[in-house]
């Protein structure tokens, strides 16, 4: 070995030589023209949106609804003949109007003239007739149908250019709403050989998707209404919450889909981010089984909502970006609501209820997918809450597929609602509805939907879902811990024009945003 | 005396020809054992799916999978077939050089494939090139300063990052060089599907140096270890004592025999870089074949595990079948 020291110096200089070398190669490699990975950087008529994706996203846009992703580019690329205002109030999108009979089982629509398809056509009564013929034909078993399952499959006709008359199975007052479903949307189908075509009537088309990657948009300048302020819409999808708030911080995207609430203090301290932040129609529940042991007991259901502490669970679980939730499906309409104070946490009488029902060491195991920002949080929450009752619920994270396959037998679920009243009221509330995990059937409750199919008329309307609202207080299946907001970011040097949402649409909708 | 030479000549010819057949037929031999273990992991594969509970259908319908819907997705996507019926169908598929398509996208699997493995395969290799000499440099200096100052730093610095997971690593070279202190390079690695990822030279510096750092802190360990023995070794000091020059000793004595059993271990990485950059895929949404593995199980999409499986499974095999191809040659031609 002491015969070799002497040229230790030597080999230490070449090794530090041959470390320097790959180096070098690498930076100057890093600063090679073809480096086009930070096109947000500088491009002023493009705009990268940055958003969760799947390789399970497709062009044709009747799918199941769950998929923001999904729904983003649907909304790019098609129209509905209805759509939801930012504050929850119904307007006309393809369709001028929609007029029921006194029955309220036939429906005309009036469709909105002068709109250019993406393959250059008039959009008329044809396209409607044949979307709607489309979706609900059981053959294609798209998740979408659920919103039109009381139109008659043979009584969709068009009268003429521009009108279509609609039979429906059972008279129905809100049909209007049913349109406005994120999925229900018109489309051409003069190609059947390639249903993945998208053409659309939306204000963008598409140039290029690649599913679970990203999807290059370009501005639509037929467009019927009003557009964007720039020409390219790039999606870069993602598989990790945590690298969107990443890409926003280097400057790879201009606008984060939705942050988590644990990154909003990181992004809050930065000089060129900005955030949004909307009141939101969708955030989580916790579902009881009424059918199932033990929640077919009244009381065990009225003991597992006073263990709820909202308040905790708005600070913890929502970092203060919510209000404590009332058990009732609220911000989903325009109408006013019980005046019930908050339900706040009584243990003691949470235990009495228990012990009542012979239920005193009741243990229950509470199953998430945890898809949403804050779900697996509250959970967790609510679960130490419990426990101060003596109550042992065991939170189990799942993956999405094992979730599903017992999706309507879990007995205690996390849930999630999105969308407005008149649609939970179907998916939620009734029985055999879809999403209706708590198997809520309540006699009065499915009178007043009754009711409400029959009227047009808002006031009626308002005081039918006002009462709704308060039996779901009263003795509802679901938990509601907190009205959770959305919360958008962006690079304030970069984007303006982006406006406040009910149902999460704040970074999808580019009506006069502008990219600098 | 002619002729005894000729024979033996013809004798060594012989034995040599022998020999050679010999080998060829355990080459031979481990090849097909490789391609039988390769359908054991898709049989294996195959039916572990199906033990998994949910199924494609009710990801593809959501909350909105009623009975009726779930029947006739079941039945435009094969599900209501016999398993071995499913099976074989997708055997033979393979074997045809189908690899069918994406249950949840309709996408053939070969083209969502193509361009993500030559993503991997471009991460994985770059990594991997950086990485053996930094490791063999690091490795050797540190065995000839044993007991030094730089040769416990390096020890120190080594086992600290072996220990440290690298979604942690990657994290830290997150905020370090991309989102919170320096803001050298993008903390995502967006790689649009039509660019050849070298052309987002700068999107896979963060990538790399996590695979690179961690490659490193355990291969220049073994490079250390084994270069150390061989220099105490008797053969060594006899050169040594010989007056060889230190540079021969080094490249023509030592470092031979100090790889021999690097190879192997140079190679499992090697076949990892290839299919196991799952994590750090996910942390810079890279994408890959690792990333699309995970949402491919996710989804229950069974020919795209497959099919990701298959190639991960192939990569090891290929690779130590190269090692031992590899550690054979050298040890032959350290025996002649």
């Amino acid at each position: 070995m002491e015969r070799l020291s002497h040229r230790k110096t030597h080999s230490i200089a070449r090794a530090a030589a041959a470390v320097a070398a790959v180096t070098l190669a690498f930076t100057l490699g890093a600063c090679s023209p073809g480096d086009t990975s930070s096109a947000a950087k500088g491009d002023s008529d493009t705009l990268v949106l940055g958003i969760m994706g799947s390789t399970k996203d497709e062009i044709q846009p009747y799918g199941d609804a769950s998929a923001i992703s999904n729904g983003t580019l649907v909304r790019q690329l098609y129209n509905g003949l209805t759509t939801y205002d930012n504050e929850g109030g119904i307007s006309y999108d393809l369709a001028e109007s929609m007029e029921p009979n006194e029955t309220l089982d036939v429906w005309t629509v009036h469709v909105r003239e002068g709109v250019t398809l993406h393959n250059g056509k008039e959009f008329t009564a044809d396209d409607v007739v044949d979307s709607i013929g489309y979706i609900i034909d059981p053959a294609n078993a798209f998740p979408a149908a659920t919103a039109l399952s009381m139109i008659d499959p043979d009584g969709v006709t068009a009268l003429d250019d521009h009108t279509v008359e609609l039979k429906l199975t059972k008279p129905y007052g809100q049909l209007p709403h049913q349109f406005a479903s994120e999925r229900v949307v018109m489309r051409s189908l003069e190609d059947p050989t390639d249903p993945d075509t998208a053409v659309g009537t939306g204000p963008f088309t598409l140039t290029s998707f690649t599913a679970g990657q990203e999807a290059v948009l370009e501005r639509f300048d037929d467009y019927w209404g009003e557009n964007a302020n720039f020409s390219k819409l790039k999606l870069s999808f993602f598989i990790d919450q945590q690298a969107i708030t990443n890409a926003l911080l280097g400057g790879q995207i201009d606008i984060a889909y939705s942050v988590p609430f644990t990154d909003v203090a990181t992004l809050e301290g930065k000089d060129n981010i900005d955030l949004v932040v909307s009141d939101s129609a969708s955030y989580m529940t916790i579902a009881m089984n009424n059918d199932a042991e033990p929640f077919n007991d009244p009381k065990v259901r009225e003991a597992m909502r006073l263990v709820a502490d909202r308040d905790e669970i708005v600070s913890n679980a929502f970092g203060g970006y919510a209000t404590a939730g009332n058990d009732f499906y609220d911000k989903k309409s325009a109408c006013p609501t019980p005046e019930n104070a908050v339900r706040t946490q009584d243990i003691d009488r949470a235990k009495a209820l228990l012990q009542e029902s012979g239920n005193e060491n009741l243990s229950v195991e509470l199953v998430t997918d945890g898809a949403f920002p804050g779900m697996a949080e509250a959970a967790q929450l609510f679960a130490a809450q419990a426990a101060k009752a003596g109550i042992t619920v065991t939170v189990k994270k799942l993956d999405v597929a094992t979730f599903l396959a017992k999706w309507g037998e879990w007995p205690f679920v996390v849930a999630y609602a999105g969308g407005p009243y008149l649609q939970v009221i179907q998916t939620h509330l009734l029985e055999g509805g879809e999403e209706n995990t708590a198997h809520f059937n309540d006699p009065e409750l499915n009178a007043l939907s009754e009711e409400l199919n029959t009227t047009v008329d808002e006031d009626e309307q308002c005081a039918l879902i006002t009462q709704m609202q308060q039996i779901e207080f009263d003795r509802g299946g679901y938990i509601v811990p907190a009205y959770s907001q959305s919360i958008t970011a962006y690079r304030s040097d970069r984007v303006s024009g982006l406006k406040e949402d009910l149902f999460g649409r704040t970074s999808i909708q580019y009506e006069g945003v502008s990219v600098k | 005396m002619t002729e005894m030479i000729a024979i033996s000549e013809k004798r060594a010819t012989e034995s040599a020809k022998h020999k050679r057949g010999r080998t060829m037929k355990k080459w031979i031999g481990k090849a097909v054992q490789g391609v039988l273990t390769l359908f054991l992991v898709s049989l294996l594969i195959f039916f572990a799916t199906q033990a998994m509970p949910g199924d494609v259908a009710r990801v593809i319908l959501g909350v909105n999978a009623t009975p009726e819907r779930l029947e006739v997705v079941r039945e435009q996507l094969g599900l209501n077939l016999p398993l071995f019926q499913q099976y074989t169908q997708w055997l033979f598929g393979i074997l045809r050089g189908d690899w069918g398509t994406s249950l949840t996208s309709g996408a053939p699997v070969a083209d969502i494939l193509g361009m993500r493995l030559r993503n991997s395969v471009t991460l994985g290799l770059s990594a991997l090139v950086i990485m053996l000499p930094i490791a063999l440099v690091l490795g050797v200096i540190a065995a000839q300063l044993k007991d030094r100052a730089f040769d416990h730093l390096f020890m120190g610095t080594s086992m600290v990052i072996n220990a440290v997971p690298e979604f942690v690593l990657g994290t830290v070279l997150i905020a370090l060089f991309g989102t919170t202190v320096f803001h050298w390079f993008p903390p995502v690695a967006l790689i649009p599907p039509t660019d050849m990822p070298w052309w987002h030279i700068a999107a896979l510096v963060l990538p790399i140096t996590t695979l690179v750092t961690g490659g490193v802190a355990y291969l220049s360990r073994l490079v250390r270890v084994s270069f150390i023995d061989v220099m105490n070794s008797e053969y060594i000091q006899t050169a040594q004592l010989k007056g060889l020059s230190t540079r021969r000793i080094l490249y023509r004595h030592a470092l031979p025999n100090a790889l021999a059993p690097i190879i192997p271990a140079a190679s499992l990485v090697a076949a990892f870089l290839i299919g196991g950059t799952v994590v750090v895929e996910y942390l810079f949404s890279y994408p890959g074949i690792g990333s699309v593995l995970i949402e491919a199980v996710g989804n229950r999409d069974l020919p795209l595990i497959q099919a990701v499986v298959l190639i991960i499974a192939t990569a090891y095999f290929v690779f130590n079948f190269i090692a031992d191809l590899l550690s054979e040659a050298g040890a032959g031609a350290r025996k002649g």
